[in-house]
This record gives C-alpha cells, sequence and structure tokens, in this order.
C-alpha cells in the first residue's frame, strides 16, 4: 500500500514540478518585460500595462484558470487549450505580473548617483543597466523572489480545479475521496521537502551576494 | 536557549498534529443517544431537488424537509451546513458534521467507510451530453471513444473505473462535483457527463439552467442504485432510530406527498 501510494503521488508531484519549472523559466523573463513596460515613460504603453497587473493582481489565480480553461468552450464554443497549457498560461501570466512589481521595486531601489557614476564615465545607456543597475537589482530582489517563488510550489495545487493531476488531485481522487486520509498528510511531506531544498538553494544565494558585509 | 524554545515549538506541533488525528479517526467517540437534547449537524451540499434554495435564500428540497422532520421527531435540534463532497467521509469522522443526508448513493466504498441507512429513494446514473450528439451516446459501450466527466469518489465513477484503476472510456475525468462534469460538456472539454438522474434532468430542462437548450439527458442504460443516510460507525443506535421514523412517514404518505411535491414520484423505493 505504502509503495503504490509512494509510486502514484510522485507521478502526480512529477506534474506539480513541472508546471513549477515551466511557469518558472517563462514567468521570469516576461516578468521583466512587463517590468519594462509598466515603468515606460510612454504613458500609451505603461497605463494598459499597469491596467493588465491590476486585473490579473486583482483577480483569484483560480479564477484565471477556470476562465481559460473553460471560456473558449463555454462563451464562443469552439475548442479551447489542452488543461496543462490552460494552466500554465495562467500561471505564467500571474506570475510575471507579480515578478514585474518585484523586479520594478529593484530596479526603483538602486539610487539615481548608480547612473549618474555610469554616465560620468562615459557608459552607454544600455551598458549602465546590464553591467552596473542589474547586478544590484538581482542582490536586492532575490529574497522577495524566493518568497514569491515558494508560493508559486504551493499555488500549483490550483490546477486541480481543471482537473490537472497534480499531487494533491492525486491524493484526493484517488484516496481521500474513498476515505483513505493518511496520503494527503504524505502529500504535504512532498511540498514541504520541496520547499526546504528551495529555502537552502536561496540562502546559498543571498550568502554569496552579501559580499559588502565586512 | 534556543534549544528549549526548539523542543517548546516541536512539542507545540505534535500536539496540535495529534488533536487533528485524534478528530479524525474518533478515539473516544461518544455515540449520539437518541432523546438527549442535543444539534445535529447535518451535512449537505446544494442538489437541486434534495438541498437548493428558493428564490428567498431559504434552504428548500425533499432530503432538507425530510431530515428536517425526522430529527426534529426526534428530539434534535437540526443545523445544515454546506460540506466539500469528496471529503464527506472525512468531515463526518472530524465531527464537523453528524450526518450525510444529500442523495447519497450507496457504494461499496461508502459501504465499508460509513454506517449506512436503509435506502429511502432509488436512483439512476443518467449521461448528459450536447444535444447534437444525442444519437451517439446511447449506452455504457458507446462511452468506448468518449471523454467523460464525473464527480470524484460518485456512484458514477464506479461505473466508468474499475478494480484496476483501467477505464470504459477515452479518458476520465473526475471534477470535484456533479455541476463542474456537466459544465465539461457544455464547454466541450468533455464528451458526456454521467451524473445522478435528478441533476441531469434539473440541469437540462430547469427553466434557469443556462443548458436547457444545449445539453440533454440520455438514459445509458445504468442499473438503478439507491440512495441512504450516512453516519458515523459508532452511530448505530441513532442509525437504528433513523430507519424506524423513515419507516412510519413512508407508511403514513408523508413521504409519497413529499416526493410529490418535488416531483421525484418515480423514485420511492415502494413504490
Amino acid at each position: 500500500m505504502f509503495w503504490s501510494v509512494t509510486l502514484n503521488l510522485l507521478k502526480g508531484f512529477g506534474n506539480t514540478a513541472l508546471i513549477f519549472l515551466v511557469t518558472l523559466v517563462l514567468a521570469l523573463p516576461l516578468g521583466l518585460v512587463i517590468a519594462f513596460g509598466s515603468t515606460s515613460k510612454y504613458k500609451v504603453l505603461s497605463y494598459p500595462i499597469k491596467v493588465i497587473v491590476w486585473i490579473v493582481r486583482g483577480t483569484p489565480l483560480m479564477l484565471q484558470v477556470i476562465v481559460i480553461f473553460y471560456a473558449p468552450g463555454l462563451l464562443f464554443g469552439v475548442k479551447g487549450l489542452s488543461r496543462f497549457i490552460a494552466v500554465v498560461v495562467a500561471f505564467v501570466i500571474n506570475y510575471a505580473c507579480y515578478f514585474s512589481e518585484i523586479y520594478r521595486s529593484g530596479i526603483q531601489s538602486v539610487p539615481r548617483g548608480q547612473y549618474e557614476a555610469g554616465q560620468v564615465l562615459g557608459m552607454k545607456k544600455r551598458s549602465i543597466f546590464f553591467r552596473v543597475i542589474l547586478l544590484q537589482v538581482i542582490k536586492q530582489i532575490t529574497p522577495p523572489m524566493g518568497n514569491e517563488i515558494i508560493t508559486l510550489v504551493k499555488d500549483t495545487s490550483l490546477a486541480r480545479i481543471i482537473m490537472v493531476q497534480e499531487i494533491l488531485f492525486v491524493a484526493f481522487s484517488d484516496y481521500v475521496a474513498k476515505g483513505i486520509i493518511w496520503p494527503l498528510f504524505y502529500t504535504g511531506a512532498f511540498y514541504l521537502i520541496f520547499v526546504g531544498l528551495l529555502t537552502v538553494l536561496f540562502h546559498f544565494l543571498e550568502k554569496k551576494m552579501s559580499f559588502y558585509k565586512v | 536557549m534556543k534549544k528549549g524554545t526548539k523542543a517548546i515549538l516541536a512539542g507545540a506541533m505534535a500536539l496540535t498534529m495529534g488533536a487533528s488525528l485524534a478528530a479524525a479517526v474518533g478515539c473516544g467517540y461518544e455515540p449520539i443517544t437518541v432523546g438527549e437534547a442535543r444539534k445535529i449537524v447535518v451535512g449537505i451540499t446544494e442538489y437541486k431537488p434534495m438541498d437548493y434554495k428558493d428564490e428567498n435564500g431559504n434552504w428548500v428540497g425533499f432530503d432538507y424537509e425530510l431530515s428536517k422532520s425526522v430529527l426534529e421527531s426526534l428530539g434534535f435540534t437540526v443545523e445544515y451546513r454546506v460540506i466539500d463532497w469528496d471529503t464527506k467521509t472525512v468531515t463526518l469522522n472530524a465531527q464537523e458534521i453528524d450526518v450525510i443526508w444529500n442523495g447519497m448513493t450507496i457504494t461499496e466504498d461508502l459501504q465499508k467507510n460509513l454506517l449506512l441507512s436503509d435506502p429511502y429513494l432509488i436512483n439512476r446514473q443518467y449521461g448528459v451530453v450536447k444535444a447534437a450528439d444525442r444519437e451517439k451516446y446511447t449506452d455504457a459501450e458507446s462511452l468506448k471513444d468518449a471523454a467523460v466527466a464525473v464527480e470524484t469518489g460518485s456512484a458514477a465513477q464506479g461505473l466508468m473505473m474499475n478494480e484496476d484503476e483501467s477505464t470504459n472510456c477515452k479518458t476520465l475525468n473526475r471534477a470535484s462535483n456533479q455541476n463542474s462534469a456537466v459544465m465539461e460538456v457544455a464547454a466541450g472539454t468533455s464528451d458526456v457527463a454521467i451524473v445522478d438522474y435528478l441533476l441531469a434532468i434539473s440541469l437540462t430542462t430547469g427553466e434557469n439552467s443556462a443548458y436547457k437548450d444545449t445539453l440533454v439527458a440520455v438514459d445509458l442504460g445504468f442499473a438503478a442504485e439507491e440512495f441512504a443516510v450516512g453516519f458515523r460507525k459508532k452511530d448505530v443506535g441513532f442509525c437504528t432510530a433513523v430507519n424506524d421514523k423513515i419507516k412510519a412517514l413512508y407508511a403514513d404518505g408523508t413521504v409519497a406527498a413529499l416526493a410529490a411535491k418535488y416531483g421525484i414520484a418515480g423514485q420511492l423505493v415502494q413504490a
């Protein structure tokens, strides 16, 4: 029993990890693009992006998953995305918006003087950003990013609303629905271990980057 | 100092986990005695015509009225609580509710995990399909190449999934409730939803239903099933009292009148 449950939960956890990884890989760069957009001096660009960020951050991720998966069929009678793709699309958009705010806070926390110093040295705008600003931004945003990424691990469980077979879906529909409760606690252990590893990783990264500390 | 705090924290965690576990399995549970003045919490879901809200927002329904009259005549005060149907067994054993009384179809799993009353209604599983697919899905055999949506842990899942977890259809989508299963069909993400007869009829013909023009209910030839009330295993006396009361209400015609009121006269056990 224990073995078959472990194998079954591991299969579910594979899907959990896949949602997590794909979302992370796509949302990290997209978030940076959105951050540039929302801080752009062109209002035609920054205002619509701010509205989108407001909508995405202002509605539950669960609702966004439901809408992206069911709306094409329910409202327009067309075939929509597959379950997994729908989840990934919803997650990438949602997390890119949250990441964009973290990037923005990081970019804006770098003092003006750093830009001016670059200009004094005759550096171009582009190279000031990549060689002077970005590194400080990365150091600055690592803790809030770690926080958000840990939240992402647990948010993957929302995929169960459209029946993507992630670990919590497996635990619920294969065991809890039959009155077998302990796999639910076991599922918690999978999340704990995964988040534990991420915590260690982020701790290590922060330590690596604390080069100004004496 | 740090070590001390850690030990206290660990102790507190162990205590809370232990307490919740104990509640879940019901160690030292005192069975409900009939005649004591106590509140019985009935676990329901919104499920027409068994338990649902009328236009004024008050709960009504066949099971609502039946459970209220049975439990109140046994001297209890009654409270209704909407539960997650997936976890009904857990919710019952955790004592968040005292009975499950919501058009529950008897399954082997439930017989193993709960104490069930005598059957008080007959139920049948029906298919819900797009109106255009009416001819395509006529029996269980025709579901072989279909994506079928059912409620997790429901009687319909039992029909589509075998002991070895193989399925009798192309893909089986296990939704968290029957309404979601029907919505899958409306959205075209599943071909057929298998749900209780009552729900299939009310969703495909109900005046306010968004699906009344697009979806139809089809008889797929599944055998009849029986509805029962679910109790905790140790509540034997309580269960017997409820059985006797329902029998009495059947005998004096109360149940028949109630069934007629909610349009399910065809589902009475002795009819």
